[in-house]
């Protein structure tokens, strides 16, 4: 049990409730946030040692959720990984632009994304 | 359903096609509509990004489809139109449909692939050609569960299991060589529609007519099922045809099926089926060995000369041997394909068939735009450890030196090398990035990071930890796995999605209690009465006071819980009057107001059809064809608005249309012709009360009865289903300016108030909304006109009528007493009702008869009384 927290930025419901289920799992307590706007306000209260961050969203897409948080000097050290269906080279480079740390192609496969989770955060299986 | 995450999936994606539905139907009205379309692509998106996640390819394909072309139209590429919209709509049905089987079944129907494919490629083809070539790469999908091939099966057939097994060994044999040999081997997959025998299509003689046929197999569609369930008419076969015809000619001679067939080609390694008696010996190690070589080498022609020569040796009965004949055709191909021939060299050579043996590693969850480094693919995790590692590189490279971001980057490296447990180099690499900040530049880093990237693999210091396994395939109904640790202060969700049928139970729960609580009062009599304990009486009343209060508000609560805002039922219409309008040749703008009024789900429920009838009839009768509409001087397109608010205790729905109106005149002669007046009666009639014959059985005013509102049913039956909630319906109309249909309802309809009256020596109870005062009459103040009873109230002459007698019971004899008379407000009548004696009201929730009482009229319901008798309340609307 690492007891790492991740925040789960996340629109879809049935999204959610899967990264509930495998993160937590794992080990992990799972925050959620439904949209850019609601990830921005919960991320910035801080105590969060990853952020993953579904790239499709609205109010804030997952691009803009990014940068702002790069831009906030809290957050710039926060591991982020970004995860979208799309599995163009061009969306990985936007989201590595932005300051994403990592880039996943939807759906997640539950093993990696639980030892992409544990590598980011520095936990140990 | 077992699978929780699907069960949460599936009302997801409903809400999301519903949003997405309505966003359509904006969008084609208008194009430029930046919100809409959003909304639309985004709900779109969300569906194919959780369907990947369950066992649904075909879904997910078909959505994915539909997201392209989405994101055409938003980027501009694309124009919206109204088939496009059309394209979408239905395939957003589909979707729907899809949905339901996976709620009934947790499994896509098994013709999902095949109109999965349709559907996507008539979506695709609006993409234009540029974009055909990646059609069929279903990034998410292929994440997804799928059977074992992993190649990718867009373009190329995967055959029904057991299908080689059925078809002749010389046929496959041939099906190969001409394969192998560079003609176009293709399966024709035919799922002919159930109903097609019925439009003359005889799917046998149909498939028959391809040309090449190599092989037929005809199977089940559904499994057969009991005997007595058979339905001969029913087409339930599936035919899978291989064929050597070029795809043209299978398009040409199935050209009345395409939508049924898929059609595509056959890999030659799919179609090699060996059989024989196993054997073994050194000749066939020999030949393993040689052959090899030649492999190797690229001799094909020695190679060839070897099967000659062992083909000519071998026993014809043995599995080896029939491996050489494969392998023979194979090698005849003028390019003999190198990995089919190894795999046909290891067959002869091992006994055993593999027909991918060295196939490139499949996509493995490797991110896949990360650069994939270094082939030491012995760990999933050092693997994964250096796709992270080669992003932060990646990532630095791409961004150049910048401070801010260097921290994340510092964070992840750190963290990866900690969990891998490997300290030294997270010392290095922290020195590492005190050099860059210090230098102001990523060099420092990106060499470190190059060093750990290339040395060698990632070992922990000590014995690495293995991966887990695999993480439960299934997630099971356990408690949520975050609940128990959360830390303190996580912050509430906002909302909770409920079953209904849990709703129900809690409804029904309190109802209960309701009822039982009524027990107390007449426990406290009895305490004083029977057991002459006033002081044990007064405490009960004091306690039943308290659980009242508590059980009302309860039930206030849950009530509240149950309130559905009307756009549930409102959010059906804009598609069902774009469909009617556009069937009926009519352009109708539908506008809505007020969906966020809310009232009991059991009235939003009862309101969808009565609402559709209306809105129907309005489109049907009342709305003018544009043309018509010109020559009255009004605009072409028509309008509805169906409007919602809250008015006082009742919700009160509108439907206003600017048509035509309803002529009175007309109305008044149709009544007659039909019969539902007398000449007489409709002179008599105001107009507004001929308007309102509409509402009476067997009323229609439309000379012929169209499809869409005569159903059999006129708008008698919209009154029957309103005045049953407890509502009012009114129609006001302007002849020549159109139609505004009111219905008023409760907003709550659980707990209904009652009086409970004596009657014929027995208790009933009367639905407190249709009371409209208590009075005594004395005797001499009831009057006979004709026959019947009659007394005068403020004015008015109300007819009196004899409750006992309605109900077929013996008069009670009351001597010269005054009659107690209840005044009821009936089907727009008031009518005193002579009852024996008023006794107190009461809330209840009342029970409909059950089982063979269900015919019995005039009875509303039952409820309980608290001493336990059975209390049956009036409905006055039948009785009278």
């Amino acid at each position: 049990m690492s007891g790492k927290r991740i925040l789960v930025v996340e629109d879809g419901i049935t999204m959610r409730m899967f990264y509930q289920d495998v993160l937590g799992r794992a080990g992990f307590v799972v925050e959620e946030a439904a949209n850019g706007v609601e990830g921005l306000e919960k991320v910035l209260l801080g105590g969060f040692d990853l952020m993953i961050v579904d790239i499709n969203m609205p109010k804030m897409d997952g691009y803009e959720l990014v940068s702002r948080i790069r831009r906030e000097p809290s957050l710039q050290a926060i591991p982020v990984v970004t995860i979208s269906t799309e599995a163009k080279d061009a969306d990985a480079s936007r989201a590595y632009a932005v300051g994403a740390n990592f880039y996943i192609v939807k759906p997640a496969d539950p093993v990696l994304l639980v030892e992409t989770a544990r590598l980011l955060t520095g936990a140990q299986a | 359903m077992t699978n929780p995450l699907l069960a949460r999936f599936i009302p997801e994606a409903r809400e999301l096609l519903q949003v997405s539905a309505s966003g359509l139907l904006k969008l084609e009205r208008n194009p430029t509509d930046e919100t809409a379309i959003n909304e639309v692509f985004r709900a779109v998106h969300t569906i194919k990004g959780s369907s990947g996640l369950f066992d649904a390819v075909a879904l997910t394909r078909l959505v994915h489809a539909a997201e392209d072309l989405l994101g055409e139209v938003r980027s501009d590429a694309l124009q919206i139109d109204s088939s496009l919209v059309d394209m979408l709509l239905d395939s957003l049905d589909q979707v729907g449909q899809w949905i339901d089987e996976l709620e009934r079944r947790s499994a896509l129907p098994t013709d999902a692939d095949g109109v999965a494919h349709r559907m996507a490629a008539q979506l695709r083809q609006r993409l234009g050609a540029q974009d055909q070539d990646d059609v069929p790469d279903d990034a998410p999908a292929d994440g997804a569960p799928q059977g074992a091939d992993p190649a990718p099966d867009g373009d190329v057939a995967t055959l029904p299991p057991g299908f080689l097994a059925r078809l002749s060994a010389p046929a496959c044999l041939d099906a190969f060589r001409r394969a192998c040999g560079g003609q176009a081997v293709h399966l024709v997959r035919y799922a002919p529609e159930p109903g097609c025998f019925f439009n003359g299509t005889d799917p046998l003689q149909a498939i028959q007519q391809v040309p090449g046929a190599l092989a037929l197999d005809i199977a089940a569609a559904e499994p057969w099922g009991p005997l007595e369930d058979l339905d001969p008419y029913q087409c339930n076969l599936h035919f899978s045809l291989l064929t050597a015809a070029p795809r043209p000619e299978i398009e040409q001679a199935m050209r009345y099926e395409l939508d049924q067939i898929i059609i595509a080609p056959v890999r030659p390694r799919d179609l090699v089926r060996i059989e024989g008696e196993p054997s073994d010996g050194p000749i066939w190690d020999d030949f393993r060995e040689a052959a090899s070589a030649f492999l190797a080498a690229g001799r094909h022609d020695d190679l060839r000369k070897a099967v000659g020569a062992l083909r000519s040796v071998a026993g014809p009965t043995l599995w080896r041997r029939q491996a050489l004949d494969w392998l023979e055709a194979a090698l005849s191909a003028a390019q003999p394909d190198p990995a089919l021939v190894a795999a046909l060299v290891a067959a002869a050579g091992s006994g055993r068939f593999d027909p991918a043996p060295a196939a490139p590693a499949p996509a493995a969850p490797a991110p896949a735009p990360a650069p994939q480094p270094a082939p030491q693919a012995a760990d999933p995790r050092q693997e994964l450890a250096r796709s992270v590692l080669a992003s932060q590189h990646r990532a630095l490279e791409q961004a150049g030196y910048d401070a801010d971001r260097l921290a994340s980057v510092g964070t992840v490296v750190g963290n990866v090398l900690l969990s891998l447990g490997r300290d030294a180099d997270r010392i290095a690499i922290q020195a590492a990035f005190e050099a860059a900040r210090e230098a102001r530049s990523v060099a420092p880093v990106l060499s470190a990071l190059s060093a750990v990237l290339d040395g060698a693999p990632l070992h922990r210091t000590e014995a690495a930890p293995a991966l887990p396994d695999a993480l439960p395939p299934a997630f099971e109904e356990a408690a949520p796995v975050a609940g128990a640790k959360e830390p303190e202060g996580r912050i509430a969700p906002k909302s909770l999605k409920v079953d209904q049928a849990k709703i129900d139970l809690l409804m029904n729960l309190i109802g209960e209690l309701v009822v039982s609580k009524n027990a107390l009062p007449f426990l406290a009599k009895r305490a004083e009465e029977t057991y002459a304990s006033r002081e044990m009486s007064r405490e009960i009343k004091e306690q039943y006071a308290v659980i009242d209060r508590l059980a009302q508000e309860m039930q206030g609560a849950i009530m509240q819980v149950r309130m559905l805002p009307v756009s549930e039922i409102f959010d059906r219409f804009p598609r069902l009057v774009r469909d009617l309008a556009r069937k009926l040749g009519k352009r109708i703008d539908l506008a809505l107001e007020g969906e966020d009024t809310a009232a009991d789900k059991t009235i939003i429920e009862a309101l969808g059809d009565p609402l559709l009838h209306i809105v129907r009839n309005s489109l049907d009768h009342g709305l003018e064809s544009p043309d018509e509409r010109r020559a009255a001087g009004k605009s072409a397109t028509a309008r509805i608005l169906l409007k919602a608010r809250e008015e006082a205790d009742s919700v009160v729905i509108e439907v206003q249309d600017n048509g035509r109106g309803i002529d009175p005149v007309r109305i008044r002669a149709a009544a007659i012709a039909k019969g539902v007046i007398g000449q007489e009666e409709a002179d008599r009639l105001s107009d507004q009360e001929a308007i309102n014959l509409i509402y009476r059985p067997g009323f229609s005013t439309a000379a012929e009865i169209s499809d869409l509102s005569g159903r059999g049913v006129g708008m008698d039956v919209v009154l029957t289903t309103v005045e049953k909630l407890g509502g009012q319906v009114s129609v006001s109309s302007r002849l020549g300016e159109g139609t505004t249909t009111r219905l008023a309802l409760p907003l709550s309809m659980a707990v209904t108030r009652i009086m409970i009256v004596e009657a014929a020596g027995s208790l009933y109870g009367v639905p407190m909304d249709m009371i409209v005062e208590t009075v005594r009459v004395p005797r001499e103040r009831i009057r006979m006109i004709k026959k019947a009873e009659t007394f005068v109230l403020r004015e008015t002459i109300i007819p009196l009528l004899r409750l006992s007698r309605l109900l077929h019971l013996p008069d009670q004899p009351r001597g010269e007493a005054d009659a107690a008379v209840l005044v009821c407000h009936v089907n727009g009548r008031r009518v005193g009702l002579i009852i024996d004696n008023f006794r107190e009201g009461m809330d209840v929730i009342l029970k409909p008869l059950e089982g063979v009482l269900t015919g019995l009229g005039g009875y509303a319901g039952t409820t309980l009384l608290g001493d336990g008798r059975v209390l049956l309340v009036l409905d006055l609307r039948e009785l009278l």
